[in-house]
């Protein structure tokens, strides 16, 4: 199965990562991506091969963020699955004047596996939290990749590290645990109302510096895939 | 003595209820901004503290309130940072596959055909392929059709007060004319995660610009509350209310959609949500189903 429509005319395909993120970068003036937009477009009129080109395109920081809140991959297969079904039904709720695609997919993943966690929780299987949330990165072992997500990551790192402790854990136990306010407000024993003040204003901060001098170019901020995988035919 | 005159314009609350006057009025077809108070905070959808009931009435809103819109837009930067931070992990290779062969199973079992499937033939497609050969299936459709529209129509009119009859009956006859029209154009909407066993049928007669909907499986919605049909129009132009009705105890449903004089071209989507029994100036409640036009 091949995608040669959109390797010609996206920016992300088949290049090296330089052209590849120059590419992003003056596709997305004004925030938009018309790329995404016009693939989103054709999904909604039923273009497999558009399809085919957003999971080749997205599919891994959609797996990878499925995976860091489930850790499991079984569950994580079928999250995965469930969004990109989810982009082939309902594209045309995707509205580029309202945001990113990628954010879009990232939103559908992050809600479909907390939901898994809410429900592991329910039914007493939960992880304990902060063994979750602990969880070392380690390389997966290709240095090229490794590279490539340095830069990235160190912004990532810093723009964290730029918040106090007391603001980045609410953060960190709702999007990663999956933890409500309440649940929150329980397990760090503050009133509620002070978690909902630390959420905002964390939320704030790292917006802030995201948008400061300290925003990484628009490339870092992206999800670099080197290794360029495609769905092999079958 | 103080004197008392009319409300001055800058006097606290005066433009919320004007406001809400006008909203009442003129519905959701004129109001596109916000509304009067948010349902939630777009921080708590976007980060994943939103307990997730709340969440699907959300997204309803979120599609037409430009204060979260925007809200949304400033906070993408952070929501891929935080999503950044989880180590990147390529996919499976078989699960690109297992999805595109699951997107070509799912589009020859809706589009009645196998074309471009036949890698991935399902076990419905002879059955398909047959339909489609001996127009069965246009027949079984109308048949089927006017049966549910029959029963539905009997039921209705058993447990209906000899008041409504009249009504009823009037909409029922309208709904087959319409549904029989030679030129009747159909749409599938899909159930939402809400109702996702729900579906409705939308014809549509594009030359004489009218409209009705038959729901089936949709769950009862009880004296408190009401199901209501939005049409949103292309470009972002807003949306406005197509009228409330309720189902049966199978979730069966009809609607004949009061177009407000707007042109059946320029709605590009449909929606039903569930509202309470007076309806809503705008969606308020869950998403059942929903559908282009």
């Amino acid at each position: 199965m091949s995608s040669e429509r959109d390797s010609r005319n996206g920016p992300d395909q088949n290049d090296d990562d330089a052209s590849t993120a120059s590419g992003y970068k003056a596709s997305r003036v004004g925030g938009v991506d018309d790329a995404d937009d016009s693939l989103a477009q054709r999904i909604a009129i039923r273009d497999v091969a558009s399809l085919e080109a957003v999971y080749n395109r997205y599919s891994r920081p959609v797996y990878s963020l499925a995976r860091r809140l489930l850790r499991d991959d079984e569950t994580t297969e079928e999250v995965v699955q469930e969004v990109f079904m989810r982009l082939w039904t309902r594209a045309d709720q995707f509205d580029s004047k309202r945001g990113w695609l990628l954010t879009w997919l990232l939103t559908i993943t992050h809600h479909r596996a907390i939901d898994e966690l809410r429900r592991r929780r329910a039914r007493g299987q939960h992880d304990d939290i902060d063994i979750v949330l602990a969880t070392a990165e380690t390389p997966d072992g290709d240095p090229a990749h490794e590279a490539a997500l340095a830069e990235t990551r160190e912004a990532v790192r810093r723009a964290l590290q730029h918040l106090p402790v007391a603001q980045r854990r609410p953060i960190e136990l709702a999007y990663f645990g999956g933890l409500s306010q309440p649940e929150i407000a329980a397990k760090l024993q503050e009133p509620l109302g002070t978690i909902k003040t630390r959420m905002r204003l964390a939320l704030q901060k790292l917006r802030e510096f995201l948008r400061a001098d300290h925003n990484p170019p628009e490339e870092h901020r992206r999800f670099p895939d080197p290794t360029r995988r495609r769905i092999p035919a079958s | 003595m103080a004197m008392t005159g009319p409300p001055s314009w800058r006097e606290p609350g005066v433009l919320a209820r004007l406001s809400r006057i006008v909203q009442s009025h003129l519905g959701s077809a004129v109001s596109t901004a916000r509304p009067v108070e948010c349902p939630g905070d777009v921080m708590h959808y976007l980060i994943g503290s939103m307990p997730t009931a709340d969440r699907a009435p959300f997204e309803v809103h979120l599609r037409w309130c430009l204060k979260c819109q925007r809200e949304t837009q400033s906070l993408e930067p952070v929501i891929e940072t935080l999503a950044g931070t989880a180590k990147q992990i390529s996919p499976p290779e078989h699960l690109g596959r297992a999805i595109i062969r699951q997107v070509r199973i799912s589009t020859a079992v809706m589009s009645g055909t196998h074309q471009g499937a036949s890698r991935d033939a399902s076990p419905f497609s002879p059955l398909i392929a047959w339909f489609n050969h001996r127009r069965v299936g246009a027949i079984v459709t109308v048949g089927s059709l006017a049966m549910c529209i029959a029963s539905l129509g009997y039921s209705t009119l058993l447990h209906s007060q000899k008041t409504q009859n009249a009504l009823v009956t009037s909409r029922l006859a309208e709904t087959l004319i319409l549904v029989y029209h030679p030129g009747a154009v159909t749409r599938t909407l899909a159930g939402t995660d809400r109702a996702p066993r729900s579906t409705g049928r939308l014809a549509v007669i594009p030359e004489s610009n009218r409209a009705v909907l038959i729901t089936y499986n949709l769950p009862t919605t009880g004296e408190g509350s009401c199901y209501q049909l939005w049409a949103a129009l292309i470009d972002g132009a807003g949306r406005f209310s197509g009228g409330t009705f309720t189902v049966d105890h199978q979730g069966q449903g009809f609607l004949v959609i009061d177009l407000h004089g707007q042109s059946l071209n320029r709605v590009k989507l449909v929606q039903v949500t569930r509202e309470p029994a007076q309806g809503s100036p705008g969606p308020t409640g869950p998403e059942v189903l929903t559908g282009n036009l």
